[in-house]
């Protein structure tokens, strides 16, 4: 018996109209299926425009998806949800996002952006309010005279430490954390990550951890989904997809990320060279069909270009490649791409 | 509820700005005379005294008489009760029609937002004037009448200046933080976009009430609004224009104090419009606040650094300052490097230690507000150090040449990428014609471009970033450069485009002999294209040697530091070496080690005093300690290595 899942997004679809092109439209979020169990950290990796916002957006009701269903702890929250008024969600569902300079209104002070949930959805009075508040901030490492103050006065991690508190205040079950440490620096990023692993562990959160780095995800998160063009490429528990990734795309990815031991970055390099086509692409490819990554896949094949790989499963694994998939047709069987070795036979 | 502190509303930051002091005591002073203008101006306005008819100032009439012999002064501030207050009206009425609909209509969009635009369309196409004839017309000529229906015709430009900047302010992440908190629309309105767009609307307001004041004076002019001989501003002037010849002082006083009071209002907007709180920030000092003492000069490092001729870059001692209304700071200090021809070289730090001021400072280019103060650039055998502008110019692009972060910022979006790259090319060069073309098509084949032809023909909103920036390099390439800044270049592509523009930085190495500085704060950037390395903390270098060496045994504490912070290196479920606090503001820069303050290493000594760079185990460190930090290092490995 498996518990029940605290998220579970099917077949999520978000497409937008070009407004220069009415008969293009992008495809953000194309046919995405995952589970979050609770306290469960999922982290979705993906290059920039690879739809990873906005299937946070979608489950955060900032979007309405164009298909697919999303139920979250007992509501639909899906494309054909009749949920109007999602206030009751406000204290299950949180977001922390990434700039944060713009995540925070310059004209409030901490303490009023903090405690505008607090009243607005439970009745706490002004003092209990104020307590809560300060309360939370020494619980992100902030001091409690913060609440006095303005957005203005803060660097950008004392910034992210203010979002992370506001997320948290209404006790969560769920935290989006959307590029939550992207815009910071080496050590800040550091010290934010602790904070956020520290608070997992202590409240039984859940997060979506999205993020376009992947050392970030491994280090943070219990199962990984990467996603290219809008498509779930690879998932898995996160140590297996770092260790040996099976999906061309997550090997791309991990021999691209730069490491800081000159030798094993000449080795890394090389590896990249097998598995990633060195003409650089030509521009996005528009076709629906077929493998999004098949223009620069240095495994593509015919059956590549005109048939979608389906989700195969490998191991406790979900890989979108026909490698993997014994009927496709492709001549090659994927058996994983250990770090920089591959092991296409 | 919490409440700001007192020292910060908008009230006292408002007077710290001495314009929208003056501005503020004047129309404070103008609304006290008008409201008391009995006891202030007791002359009565309407007594005639023809004997004393266009006289210039005295002591009876301060600023003389009128053609009947009416005390100017007396009916300038009897009148401004009209002629302000009814400008006031109308800029209030003007505001409080259309800044409720502009915002309805852009927070809501859809029909809300059809219907409120039409609304202003109406307003747009009946002029004014027109509006202002027919109100007369139907009800008579009285000023507050008039006042109300000229704020309706002037409510069009409130609703599109708040629709547009909702529709900005909307966007902003603390709207969507809010409307994930539950918050109500009503309340999002009123509490985070009201306030943000709050400053563009005064200017709107300062700017609709001049203009009321103006049309209302225009009116009194035309002998409507308020009937005379009752006094106005308007119906002075118009008074003093049947009199410009007779008696031209009669227009000065009426014509200041319109003027002033006009002015009064846009600073005044101005001031509020830039309001923002908790303005006062960390490191910033106000001017009865006691000033910092300038850490002291640091030992010079450029005696570690040899003079080698072969070097086509060499810095030494390189200082930057910055300053402002209080005094002069560094934010970089001392550096010295080489580069030698064809040899990458990186820059490193987290953001503020100064590394981007560096690489711009070798081109000659600082921000408003800064200077080199001391030391040299030598870029091949010139030192560009003090060079005039014009001089500077013919470095640039032919012997060093930068690209950066924002690769869209470097190139033009009206122009395609071949036509920029063929002016460049005509510039440096001087070839004309073929030639042109077939250079620029060459240089985009050289940084890798799939299709030469077409890129040159593309404009740049149509590519992706990362051709974007293989573009913005090959037009730093037009002038035949020997060295290459490169600030970040890859910061805000993804991985996978990085690692392709960073082959490119290494074959262009390889085939043109091109050196290449690059300023990243990645490490492993640095370990890919680089052979030696300079990291900088709070504005100096700390540490500098091979790369090779550098990041797999550093001297510094602070690179040591960095490098455990990586998540790359962490094991999951174990806390991230994670360096507590932040970089300093070059404000507070500690006396001593600069990193003292986060250092695991620091002692008593570290902080007395400021730490000179030194060589040491085969590279520079600015560090006093360092072989404390190698023996850790080494029993770490070998602990690691027995588990
Ligand atoms: N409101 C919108 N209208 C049109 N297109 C959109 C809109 N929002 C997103 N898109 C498009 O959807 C795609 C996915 O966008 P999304 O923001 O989810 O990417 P991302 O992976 O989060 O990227 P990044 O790392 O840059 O934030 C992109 O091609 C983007 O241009
Ligand atoms: S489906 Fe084909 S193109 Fe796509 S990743 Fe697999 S082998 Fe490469
Ligand atoms: S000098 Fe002292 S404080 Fe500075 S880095 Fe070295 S050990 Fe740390
Ligand atoms: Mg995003």
């Amino acid at each position: 018996m498996t518990i029940e899942p605290l998220l579970q997004v099917d077949h999520l679809q978000m497409r937008f109209k070009n407004p220069k092109n009415r008969r293009n439209t992008v495809h953000a979020v194309d046919d995405v299926s995952f589970t979050v169990a609770p306290g469960e950290i999922v982290g979705v990796v993906g290059e920039s425009g690879s739809g990873k916002s906005t299937i946070g957006r979608c489950i955060l009701g900032l979007e309405t998806p164009s298909d697919g269903d999303i139920h979250f702890d007992g509501s639909d929250l899906g494309a054909h949800s009749k949920l109007r008024n999602r206030r009751d969600l406000a204290s299950r569902l949180q977001v922390v996002f990434q700039d944060p300079y713009s995540s925070l209104n310059p004209f409030r002070t901490i303490g009023q952006t903090l405690a505008e949930p607090l009243q607005a959805l439970s009745r706490v009075s002004d003092a209990q309010a104020d307590a809560r508040v300060r309360d939370m901030l020494e619980a992100v490492g902030l001091p409690r005279e913060a609440a006095d103050r303005y957005p203005s006065q803060f660097s950008g991690g004392q910034r992210q430490r203010i979002g992370i508190a506001r997320a948290l205040i209404m006790e969560p079950k769920l935290v989006i954390c959307d590029e939550a440490v992207s815009a910071l620096d080496l050590s800040t990023q550091a010290q934010i990550l602790n904070l956020l692993s520290k608070l997992a562990a202590d409240r039984g959160l859940a997060y979506i951890f999205i993020a376009h780095d992947l050392d970030v995800v491994r280090y943070i998160s219990d199962r990984t989904l990467v996603l290219y063009r809008g498509r779930v490429m690879e998932q898995g528990a996160s140590a297996d997809v770092y260790s040996r990734p099976l999906h061309p795309y997550t090997a791309a990815l991990h021999a691209a990320a730069p490491v800081t031991d000159p030798v094993e970055q000449r080795a890394r390099r090389t590896a990249r060279a097998k598995i990633v086509r060195p003409a650089p692409e030509i521009g996005p490819t528009t076709g629906h069909a077929g493998c999004p990554f098949a223009a620069r896949c240095a495994f593509a094949q015919e059956v590549c270009t005109t048939d979608r790989p389906a989700d195969t499963p490998v191991g406790e694994r979900s890989v979108a490649c026909h490698m993997y998939n014994a009927t496709s047709g492709h001549t090659r069987q994927g058996a994983g791409m250990s770090g920089v070795e591959l092991a296409v036979t | 509820m919490t409440r700001a502190r007192r020292s910060d509303n908008a009230l006292t930051r408002l007077v710290r700005r001495p314009g929208a002091v003056v501005a503020l005591v004047f129309l404070a002073l103008l609304t006290f005379a008008v409201i008391f203008a009995d006891v202030v101006a007791p002359i009565d306005p309407l007594t005639q005294d023809l004997a004393r008819a266009r006289e210039l100032p005295s002591a009876a009439h301060w600023l003389g008489t009128d053609g009947f012999g009416r005390d100017i002064y007396s009916r300038l501030i009897h009148g401004g009760g009209s002629t302000l207050g009814g400008a006031l009206l109308a800029a209030v009425v003007a505001m409080t029609i259309g800044i409720p609909l502009g915002m309805l209509g852009g927070y809501f969009r859809g029909w809300v937002d059809t219907v409120v635009s039409r609304f202003a369309d109406v307003f747009q196409a009946l002029p004014t004037i027109v509006i202002l004839m027919a109100v007369i017309g139907a009800f008579g000529n009285n000023n507050t009448v008039a006042m109300v229906a000229l704020g309706v015709a002037m409510c069009e430009g409130f609703i599109r200046l708040a629709r547009a900047m909702t529709l900005q302010v909307r966007r902003e992440l603390y709207v969507d933080a809010a409307s994930v908190a539950g918050i109500t629309s009503g309340s999002i309105l009123v509490r985070h976009v009201f306030p943000n767009i709050r400053g563009p609307l005064l200017v709107q307001l300062s700017i609709t009430a001049g203009a009321a004041l103006l049309i209302q004076a225009g009116l009194g002019f035309l002998g409507l609004g308020t009937p005379p001989p009752a006094p106005s501003w308007g119906g002075m002037i118009d008074e003093a224009s049947d009199l410009i010849y007779l008696h031209p002082w009669l227009l000065v006083p009426t014509g200041a104090i319109m003027i002033l009071s006009i002015l009064s209002f846009n600073v005044l907007g101005d001031a509020l419009a830039s309001d923002r709180p908790g303005g006062v920030l960390a490191g910033v000092r106000l001017p009865w606040m006691k000033p910092l003492p300038v850490a002291e000069q640091p030992v010079a490092m450029s005696e570690l650094v040899p003079a080698d001729p072969k070097a086509v870059v060499s810095v030494r001692d390189l200082t930057v300052s910055f300053t402002d209304r209080n005094s002069t700071f560094a934010v970089v200090q001392n550096v010295s490097f080489d580069v030698m021809p064809g040899e990458a070289l990186g820059i490193v730090g987290e953001s503020g230690c100064g590394k981007s001021v560096t690489a711009k400072a070798l081109l000659g280019l600082i921000a408003p507000g800064g200077k080199i103060t001391g030391g040299q650039v030598t870029i091949n055998g010139t030192d560009v150090v003090g060079l005039s502008n014009r001089e500077l110019r013919k470095v640039r692009g032919t012997t060093i040449a930068l690209v950066s972060q924002e690769p869209m910022v470097a190139l033009d979006p009206t122009f395609t990428i071949g036509a920029q790259l063929r002016e460049s090319i005509a510039h440096h060069t001087g070839r004309k014609g073929r030639e042109l073309n077939d250079r620029a098509l060459e240089l985009l084949r050289l940084v890798g471009m799939p299709d030469p032809a077409q890129a040159a023909a593309s404009y740049t909103f149509q590519v992706s970033g990362g051709m974007a920036q293989r573009a913005a390099i090959a037009l730093a390439l037009t002038g035949e450069p020997d060295v290459l800044v490169a600030d970040e270049p890859t910061t805000a592509l993804d991985v996978t485009v990085q690692a392709e523009i960073l082959d490119l930085l290494r074959s262009l190495r390889k085939d043109l002999g091109l050196a290449v500085i690059i300023v990243t704060h990645d490490l492993g950037v640095i370990a890919d294209l680089c052979d030696r390395a300079v990291v900088m903390y709070a504005g100096q270098v700390i540490e500098q040697g091979a790369v090779d060496t550098l990041l797999t045994t550093p001297t510094h504490p602070y690179t040591r530091a960095l490098l455990a912070s990586m998540p790359s290196h962490a094991i999951p479920g174990l806390p991230l070496d994670a360096i507590p606090g932040a970089v300093p503001a070059p404000r507070d820069w500690p006396e001593g080690c600069r990193f003292a303050p986060r250092c695991a290493f620091a002692t008593d000594a570290c902080r007395s005093a400021p730490v000179p760079i030194l060589a040491q185990h085969g590279g520079l460190s600015r560090c006093i300690r360092v072989d404390e930090v190698l023996a850790q290092s080494r029993n770490r490995t070998e602990e690691r290595n027995i588990a």
